[in-house]
């Protein structure tokens, strides 16, 4: 049975840094008694990193972040697009290097990839000249065994 | 993000309240190096006050690292909370720093 959807939340922000408090003040809104908190904070660090990238990388500079939330009873959502230039993070970010040591280490990647370990299914798509990014994070009983309440 | 500094027996303990994200982390940073400049002692950083990390926070840790054992300091953490350690489990960084 497919699960019901609701749209928790949609709105647009700026696309600058002050976005990322925004869209997590609205993902830990939408989360509450949804997500539990460690599952809360691995979203919202991923929303970090991938506006971040947005802000920083993407040229994209005087145009708004679309963000859409939706809740199933097996998952809370975030979708995020963008108008800067297309850019899929999970394929074209660089691998970081996890081996090496403190000296040798540089920091490519590391956000992304951090954000596809951590949260349960990750998507890309550019469509209508804007990157779309969806952050979807299991609710615990979808996850412990697999089917929806 | 509050940080202070202070020397406890031979070490200098830095200790971090708040939020280690894209916004805090060049203010961290820029403390550790000048402490790390004007410090001759190794260094400690208290993470007992941070419940969020991002992969900025990691950067400017990594940078004070690099720094720290270039002049021959040992730079260490203490009390990391549950979700700041596991990223830095998956992230690799548990085995590239000291976490005490």
């Amino acid at each position: 049975m497919v699960p019901d959807t609701e749209v928790v939340s949609r709105f647009k922000v700026p696309a600058t840094l002050d976005a990322i408090g925004a869209i997590q003040a609205a993902v830990e809104e939408a989360a509450e008694g949804v997500l539990a908190p460690a599952a809360v904070f691995k979203l919202t660090m991923s929303i970090e990193e991938l506006v971040t990238n947005i802000v920083t990388y993407g040229k994209a500079e005087g145009t708004d972040i679309g963000v859409v939330i939706t809740a199933t009873t097996a998952s809370l959502s975030v979708e995020l697009d963008d108008a800067g230039v297309a850019f899929d993070p999970f394929h074209q970010a660089p691998e970081p290097r996890l081996n090496e040591s403190v000296e040798d280490r540089a920091i490519g990647g590391l956000g992304v990839f951090l954000v596809r370990e951590m949260v349960d299914e990750v998507a890309y798509h550019r469509s209508a000249e804007r990157n779309h990014i969806r952050l979807v994070m299991l609710r615990p009983t979808a996850k412990s065994d697999g089917t929806a309440p | 993000m509050d940080i202070t500094s202070r020397q406890v027996a031979d070490r200098t303990v830095v200790h971090l309240d708040g939020r280690l994200d894209v916004t805090s982390a060049k203010v961290f940073e820029d403390f550790m190096l000048d402490l790390i400049g004007k410090a001759s002692s190794d260094i400690v950083v208290d993470m007992s006050g941070v419940h969020y990390v991002a992969s900025s926070g990691l950067r400017a840790l990594t940078v004070a690292a690099k720094k720290a054992n270039a002049s021959g300091r040992k730079l260490s953490l203490s009390n990391l909370h549950a979700n700041v350690r596991e990223v830095f489990d998956i992230s690799g960084f548990s085995s590239v720093f000291m976490i005490v």
